[in-house]
């Protein structure tokens, strides 16, 4: 079953066109899909790294509209919890409904019933995240006044897989992700009060990504496959901004092949400086500005040299002109 | 990744990962192979740096952390010459010799023979090419000031500061709602965090040269945890409130920041320098303790000397951590907490 999942996981020729206007055309090369098959086959989440703009998340999403899986995304923040992504009780809805019951003289619902499911209790089990744990008889007992939560837009019904997206987790809480290593590593979880939530789908694709802005405890780093994203060769480029802009044109080509060229000195110019290099979505921001305003990378021309400034090199012009 | 078999917690990545890997790339080529392994850790060609050992706990480090401190008995013996007490027998009159006997030999006593100098210095010189250069050898790896396997829970346990969590402080919301109390916000639980960072200080002062490069590692430590822009780090030379930063364009003075605690590597001005440069004194650590304490904002020194040597008074002031391989985050935590309470 493994084997079968794996011939049919890339699209044909290793490139994904895209379909709609939230996932750009993806390349998948050989690193990044030996990573994928070695984390589905082993079960791990698979992380990834990379400068900013090299296409971590895009990644995610490119893999999960191809496979016509969930796709369920999370970025996190310095404010981050595990409760977040498993579930918590929405006790200031709790506490609405107590005062309420002063009046109306019900007894008030079980805590299990304000519960809020996080991305993995979607993920992992969608039916049992809409009752929320509840059995039957418990949903009868809480009768109308139960409100089932709101299903996340991306959770597709008939998908026999699911792609989680744990965006920029380097932004989070030095120990949340030790926090994370029970639920991925068993793929279940426990919350308090109702039956274990435990992963009911056929294959499962967690993805995190980092900017590498701190360090990961390594006992997390030990239970992740890693994917580093290298940094773009103009080869590379030209292939991605073909694909991006569907073009054959020769004097676009051109125009491509230039900017690449560009692209890497401006790159080299800013390790160099040890500054933020530009990125592969940076260099397609500035293919599109040139291709729009008709003009070629040229030094002399005032306007590629404001191209250059606000979409590759992003340097305050004082510093520049030193 | 099918589910219908029973999960269970797995450990790290082993070498079952990679033979179960391996298993469904039958065609695969060595680079392909190669590939796999890097995505699961295993760099088969990397060079493997020996990982310096946990350093001991030695008995020194209990001594300025009172709760752990024991006195320990003395395992010297004692002196014949004491006042014997009624319930002892008395010393003996005759102590036995404990001379060692010389053993009978037929050894001849002779001197030896003078030495000539190299008879063939050409060899002695071919030997030593042949060598291995020690500048292709690998390094020795510097071990950190706080050992690399307990730097991430110190330092985190350093910069911790309790914020308002998003869990309901229940006991008071029942407390004000049966004392019938309007609540003006909803009662909630303190948690620690670090997502605030801190501001790390380093003294570049002569007097602590030998631990100058300690403190580039501790740069590197502290940005590893929190990230590099929610710790900017500043230095100073002889006066800690002038401490200040480079960036690409300017010199920024050290100014204290609402609700980040300050972390400062310094021996407090105990130590002389060599040359006998002007030094922090009491008067320059008690006005940057005031200038934080005045937003409310702690003051976290670590200092390589043994914290019994801080300048008196100065201890009660702030949190002093001994910044040594046997100090643990357990030991940090309990000394934050000890200051909270203050």
């Amino acid at each position: 079953m493994m084997n079968k999942l794996l011939d049919t996981f890339f699209p044909e020729g290793n490139v994904w066109p895209g379909k709609g206007k939230d996932v750009p055309p993806y390349i998948f090369d050989e690193n990044i899909k030996i990573a994928i098959q070695v984390a589905l086959i082993t079960r791990r989440p698979l992380l990834v790294t990379g400068a900013p703009g090299s296409g971590k998340s895009t990644l995610a999403k490119a893999i999960a509209e191809y496979k016509e899986s969930s796709f369920l995304s999370y970025t996190f923040t310095s404010r981050s919890r595990l409760e977040d992504l498993t579930g918590e009780i929405d006790q200031l809805q709790r506490l609405h409904d107590a005062h309420k019951v002063a009046i109306t003289h019900e007894p008030l619902m079980d805590e299990w019933c304000y519960y809020k499911p996080g991305l993995f209790w979607w993920g992992f089990d969608p039916e049992h995240a809409l009752r929320l744990g509840g059995n039957e008889d418990q949903l009868e007992t809480a009768g109308e006044r139960f409100r089932p939560p709101s299903r996340p837009k991306n959770l597709q019904a008939a998908s026999k897989g699911v792609v989680f997206l744990l965006d920029e987790i380097d932004k989070a809480e030095p120990d949340l992700p030790n926090d994370l290593l029970e639920p991925l590593d068993n793929l279940s979880f426990q919350l308090p009060g109702i039956d274990p939530v435990i992963a009911r789908h056929d294959w499962y694709l967690v993805i995190i990504t980092s900017n590498g802005e701190r360090d990961l405890p390594p006992a997390f780093i030990r239970r992740c496959i890693t994917l580093e994203l290298p940094d773009p060769t103009p080869a590379s480029l030209i292939n991605i901004a073909e694909h991006h802009l569907q073009t054959t044109d020769k004097k676009e080509k051109k125009l491509l092949s230039a900017l690449a060229d560009k692209f890497i000195g401006i790159s080299d110019e800013a390790k160099n400086e040890q500054r933020r290099q530009p990125g592969t979505s940076e260099y397609l921001d500035a293919v599109r500005a040139c291709r729009v305003l008709k003009i070629v990378p040229n030094e002399a021309d005032p306007v590629w040299r404001q191209i250059a400034q606000s979409t590759l090199r992003k340097v305050a012009p004082e510093k520049n002109e030193q | 990744m099918n589910n219908n078999a029973k999960s269970t917690a797995r450990g790290e990545i082993n070498l079952g990962d990679l033979a179960k890997a391996l298993s469904h790339f039958q065609d695969a080529s060595e680079k392909e192979r190669e590939m796999v392994a890097n995505c699961l850790g295993f760099q088969l060609n990397a060079p493997i740096a020996p990982t310096p050992s946990r350093p001991p706990y030695h008995p020194i480090q209990a001594a300025w952390n009172r709760p752990l401190f024991r006195r320990r008995k003395s395992t010297t013996a004692k002196s014949l010459n004491y006042t014997p007490t009624p319930g002892m027998p008395p010393p003996p009159e005759t102590m036995p010799e404990a001379g060692a006997e010389v053993l009978p030999t037929d050894l001849k006593k002779e001197h030896a023979p003078k030495y000539a100098g190299p008879k063939n210095t050409e060899n002695i010189i071919r030997a030593a090419e042949s060598l291995p250069s020690i500048t292709t050898q690998n390094p020795i790896p510097r071990q950190t000031l706080f050992a690399r396997r307990t730097a991430r829970g110190i330092i985190s346990a350093t910069t911790m500061r309790p914020i308002p969590g998003r869990d309901l402080d229940i006991a008071k919301l029942v407390r004000a709602s049966v004392q019938r109390q309007y609540l003006k916000k909803l009662p909630v639980l303190p948690q620690f965090s670090s997502r605030n960072g801190c501001q790390l200080l380093l003294d570049f002062n002569e007097a602590l040269m030998p631990w100058w490069e300690d403190m580039q590692s501790l740069i590197r430590q502290f940005h590893s945890v929190l990230g590099e822009e929610s710790c900017p780090v500043y230095e100073f030379e002889h006066s800690p409130p002038q401490a200040f930063r480079w960036t690409e364009r300017e010199e920024i003075p050290w100014q204290p920041v609402a609700n980040k605690p300050v972390v400062i590597a310094s021996d407090l001005g105990v130590m002389r320098s060599p040359r006998s440069a002007p030094r922090a004194g009491k008067a320059d650590w008690l006005e940057l303790i005031g200038r934080c304490k005045r937003g409310k904002i702690p003051v976290i020194v670590l200092s390589p000397l043994h914290p019994q040597r801080c300048p008196y008074g100065l201890d009660r002031l702030v949190t002093l951590i001994h910044w040594n391989p046997a100090t643990t985050a357990a030991m940090v935590q309990r000394l934050s907490v000890q200051k909270e309470k203050r």
